[in-house]
């Protein structure tokens, strides 16, 4: 049973999705897509015909399943609603950041691998944010890691007793801007456009079709839920589950589903409230958050709790 | 004691609300002389025994005497220099009935501020006052009494760079009182007098690190290399009376500072850490000031650079220290402040006169001012360090301590940058003394000043009297040191505990 | 309350948040943000020592906390906002270096002074922290100080220091006593107003705030 926790993240990711659009619609005076719009987009695209081009290598056709791959790996590590899990113990949250690595690269290279400028334009753009993102990842994990003594997902869950110090709301709000970042969302990326001059994750996106563009918006999805469990797992572990009994599996799965939607109200929010930066002024938000990650280490080794 | 720092106060007011450009001057004067009337019997006194005011906030002992005497001679002779000064100001139109009752008031707060850096006790209360000499000279250097770019440029680094400086010197305090209230409680803490009495007992490694910040606090406002940039600019672009005082006795009252922390630090950490920083300090400062000495092309500034030589000389024999070594020191302090302000007085006169602060713009001022010309050549002579005068005794008695305690390095280090120092001014100030008359006439301006300075009226006069008083003890002072001055300082070495 | 105060780390969330504002200073572009930064600065430093008074009962923590709150949180913030003002400068602050590098630089400050620091000289105060945190902001402000290129940034750097200098000085020994430390709020707000004058004096003598064009004097 355990085992499968990984396949609530499959299921229900696409509903994410939907419901932060749905939410940001609302907020925004809109009425919206329905919070199901996002499986239908999928089904539709899993039934459709794929246009490939001539000019384009084997790395375009085994990225989409490379992509899916990986982060149904990172799934199966990270602790769902029960940090008791074999799986977990292959890999801590360095593999997990590295395996989103890994689907991030196949992405930027199938988006050089058609040779349209907008891909190429995409894919320098995703790598630019993600030197920057990757080590504040780290850091802002690392300050819990160190609290739990070690890096691996479920540990850390397990012990996570920060709540109220500074270096937790640090490593925090550190955090949030690496979703955001990872999401490709407001302020970083904005996710409902294919402008071009703007567009980041989109932009690697544009030569797909059919069941290719099916499997990279699922994937993406499921990275967005995964880094919200990631976020609830490190920061919010309270109600987890760390036994066995079916009944408490089923109290931590109820836990679990109103963090997810509390979360996808947050990032509603934060969507809402500001505006995307140029791409020239990322480097200033992003270094900020690195330093608060940094500062978050520092002072946990200084405060010591 | 506290008679003695409300009458600057006093003065300073009074010519704040009179409104007549002619008894300004005069009733400045007067003021100067009645702070000397009273304070010199409490000076005498404190050569022999300390006094004490307001609860021990006030603290006077025979180095608050020998310094304040020194804060209160200067005054009385910048003020005296001060009416000839403004009278010709005013007659060339660079200063108005307004900016000259705001220089006078100013100009006797600053005298206030630095008599309470003297007589503070507590030492914070001493930082309080070192911070207040700061902005007042500020203002006087920046917009005391005309507004120009380069007086303005200089004002702000001085104020801003000082501040930073001082900021430190706050910190060290604080780590100073924190080191003490471990040792005796809160009360009374931060008291000089109660530090020196526990000075042993505190933490050492505490007491470092207070030395340390306390060092580049005080340092940055003594003048003292590496942070100095703010002093040539600062000395060069004030009024001529200013730069006498900020030179002759502000970087006195700062170093001031440093030998109390001393007198505290070095009890508990042993005298080779404070020793060895104040040398380093020292000869930094003597040997980045020799060679700008040697390039300058600007009188005013080069007169600012020597006081920087000057300061790391006093701070070189703080650090040699042993009864000579601070023996010199302070003989070094008060034949510092004896020859610079002679130099910065003439050197006014000298650019009223030509109307140029560079050295190429003036020669032959021997020829045309005679009286000026010979009082300039003692003054320089003296700050070369040339043997029959003032300095060169305290330089030699530095010297002296530095050879008995073996440290040859600094001591030859000393000699070499000496010499450069002795090139380098004689070269410059004899070039403006000697060099021929004919071209004065092409490289003086044609209009101003130049009349005014023809006629010897009696402010002017008043001005070289006082410079013919401290020229005459230059002369007198290299000769022998007369026996009330030696038995002042033997004291002060005492108070400050030097074993 | 005081469990309140002790459970929910109240003093170490303040300390952070000095600290926090500090490194933020590096961030801003606009002058306004700046001041603004500087307020929050200065109202934290007073919450905390207020919070300190309050744990440990001493009346004349509470007065030195108002005498700060008056002076640091009100009194030259709105000095600042007119000198502003008065000098037209509401655009950009121009560092020398771009905002994310001196973001970092000053997060490396941090570092080298919780490294260097860490070793303990003496830590007895309330909480373990708050002097590397004080030397922390010391050393930002006076980054900030370096890296700017206007008047009024050196002088809200210069202030950040003061702030810095206040909470190490605090933290060290609960406060000096009080006149002492009204005698050098006195002193520093002297010394700002005269800054801001001769702020003002640079920007109509050399018709431009930058601190460029103060290279008359040198050598």
């Amino acid at each position: 049973m355990e085992y499968l926790q990984f396949i609530i993240i499959i299921i229900f990711s696409p509903l994410i999705q939907g419901l932060i659009k749905k939410l940001k619609a609302n907020m925004q005076g809109r009425v919206g897509p329905g919070v199901l719009q996002p499986y239908y987009d999928l089904i539709r695209l899993l039934r459709k015909d794929m246009v490939v081009s001539r000019v384009t290598s084997w790395i375009f056709k085994a990225t989409p399943y490379i992509v899916f791959a990986s982060t149904v790996s990172a799934a199966m590590i990270i602790p769902i609603i029960t940090t008791r899990s074999s799986f977990g113990m292959m890999g801590d949250v360095i593999a997990v950041i590295y395996l989103f690595a890994a689907g991030r690269f196949f992405m930027a290279l199938a988006g050089l691998d058609a040779g349209t400028a907008f891909g190429g334009e995409g894919s320098s753009r995703e790598m630019t944010v993600s030197i920057l993102v990757e080590p504040m990842m780290m850091l802002s994990i690392f300050t819990a890691a160190i609290s739990a003594g070690s890096t691996n997902v479920a540990r850390i869950a397990e012990t996570q007793n920060l709540f109220y110090s500074p270096p937790h709301i640090l490593a925090l709000s550190a955090f949030v801007v690496a979703v955001v970042a990872e999401t490709g969302r407001i302020p970083v990326d904005n996710p409902d456009t294919h402008l071009e001059l703007t567009m980041i994750h989109e932009g690697m996106l544009l030569e797909y079709s059919g069941r290719y563009l099916a499997l990279m918006e699922w994937a993406h999805y499921m990275k967005q839920m995964l880094l919200f469990t990631l976020a609830a797992d490190i920061f919010f572990p309270i109600g987890i589950d760390s036994g066995g009994a079916p009944a408490l599996i089923a109290a931590s799965f109820g836990i679990y589903l109103c963090k997810m939607f509390l979360m996808a109200c947050a990032m509603a929010l934060i969507e809402s409230a500001r505006v995307k930066l140029r791409f020239f002024q990322l480097p200033s938000l992003l270094g900020g958050a690195f330093v608060l990650a940094f500062l978050s280490l520092l002072t946990y080794i200084m405060i010591g709790k | 004691m506290i008679a003695i720092l409300l009458i600057p106060l006093v003065t300073a007011a009074l010519c704040y609300a009179l409104r007549s450009a002619k008894t300004l001057g005069y009733i400045s004067f007067l003021g100067t002389v009645v702070l000397a009337a009273v304070a010199v019997p409490k000076v005498l006194a404190s050569f022999s025994a300390p006094a004490e005011a307001m609860k021990g906030v006030l603290y006077m002992d025979s180095v608050s005497g020998y310094i304040m005497a020194m804060v209160i001679f200067l005054g009385l002779a910048s003020a005296l220099y001060s009416i000839g000064y403004l009278e010709h100001e005013l007659k060339v139109g660079l200063t108005d009935l307004t900016g000259m009752r705001r220089y006078y008031a100013l100009l006797h707060i600053f005298i206030f501020t630095m008599l309470l850096v003297t007589t503070a006790n507590n030492l914070a209360l001493m930082w309080i006052a070192v911070e207040a000499t700061t902005i007042v000279s500020a203002v006087l250097i920046g917009f005391g009494f005309r507004k120009r770019a380069m007086a303005i440029e200089a004002a702000w680094k001085y104020i801003i760079l000082c501040s930073v400086g001082i900021t430190f010197a706050l910190l060290g305090t604080f780590i100073t009182y924190y080191a003490s209230t471990a040792v005796m409680g809160t009360e009374g803490a931060l008291n000089w007098t109660a530090l020196k009495n526990i000075a042993g007992e505190l933490n050492p490694s505490t007491m470092k690190l207070a030395f340390i910040f306390v060092l580049v606090g005080y340092g940055t406002k003594a003048g003292l290399a590496p942070i100095h940039n703010w002093l040539p600019d600062a000395h060069s672009e004030a009024p001529s009376p200013i730069s006498a005082l900020l030179s002759g006795i502000l970087l006195n009252t700062a170093f001031y500072g440093i030998m109390r922390f001393v007198s505290i630090v070095e009890p508990s950490t042993g005298d080779v850490f404070t020793g060895n920083l104040l040398i380093l300090f020292g000869l930094i400062s003597i040997g980045i000031s020799s060679v700008f000495i040697l390039v300058q092309d600007n009188y005013k500034r080069l007169l600012a650079y020597s006081s920087i030589e000057h300061m790391g000389i006093i701070s070189l024999g703080v650090g040699i220290g042993g009864p000579l070594g601070i023996y010199g020191a302070l003989l070094h302090i008060l034949n510092h402040a004896l020859s610079k302000p002679l130099m910065f007085f003439a050197s006014g006169k000298i650019q009223a006169r030509y109307g140029s602060t560079r050295i190429e713009n003036v020669s032959g001022v021997l020829s045309s001012m005679p009286l000026l010309g010979t009082l300039t050549f003692i003054g320089t002579l003296s700050l070369a360090g040339t043997p029959p005068f003032n300095i060169f005794i305290s330089e030699f008695t530095i010297l002296k301590a530095g050879v008995d305690k073996g440290l040859w390095p600094a001591v030859a280090l000393f000699l070499l940058f000496a010499v450069v120092v002795f090139y380098g001014i004689l070269a410059g100030f004899g070039r403006m003394l000697f060099e021929g008359a004919e071209k004065l006439k092409k490289a003086a301006p044609e209009d101003k000043g130049e009349a005014v300075a023809k006629v010897l009226d009696f402010p002017d006069m008043l001005g070289s009297g006082i410079m013919i008083v401290m020229a005459f003890c230059i002369i007198a002072l290299g000769v022998s040191i007369p026996d009330f001055i030696d038995h002042a300082i033997r004291n002060c070495v005492a108070v400050l505990g030097v074993r | 309350m005081k469990n309140w105060i002790e459970a929910f780390s109240v003093i170490d969330f303040i300390s952070v948040g000095i600290l926090l504002t500090a490194v933020a200073m590096n961030a801003f572009r606009r002058l306004e943000s700046c001041v603004r930064t500087y307020t929050v600065n200065s109202w934290l430093l007073s919450s905390l020592i207020a919070i300190v008074a309050f744990m440990i009962g001493e009346t004349h923590l509470y007065i030195a906390a108002a005498l700060t709150l008056v002076t640091k949180g009100i009194l030259l913030p709105v000095f600042l906002r007119r000198i502003v003002k008065q000098m037209k400068v509401t655009h950009d602050v121009e560092p020398y270096i771009n905002n994310a590098l001196s973001l970092t630089i000053s997060g490396i400050l941090v570092a080298v002074v919780y490294a260097s620091l860490s070793v303990g000289i003496f830590v007895s105060g309330f909480s373990k922290n708050v002097l590397q945190i004080s030397i922390a902001v010391i050393l930002i402000g006076l980054f900030i100080m370096i890296t700017r290129r206007k008047a009024i940034t050196q002088v809200i750097g210069l202030l950040f220091m003061e702030n810095g200098l206040f909470l190490a000085g605090f933290s060290l020994t609960f406060g000096m006593p009080t006149i002492i430390e009204l005698g050098v709020l006195f002193d520093m707000l002297m010394g700002v107003i005269i800054l801001g004058i001769f702020a003002i004096q640079i920007k109509r003598v050399f018709t431009s705030s930058d601190l460029d064009k103060l290279t008359i004097l040198k050598g």
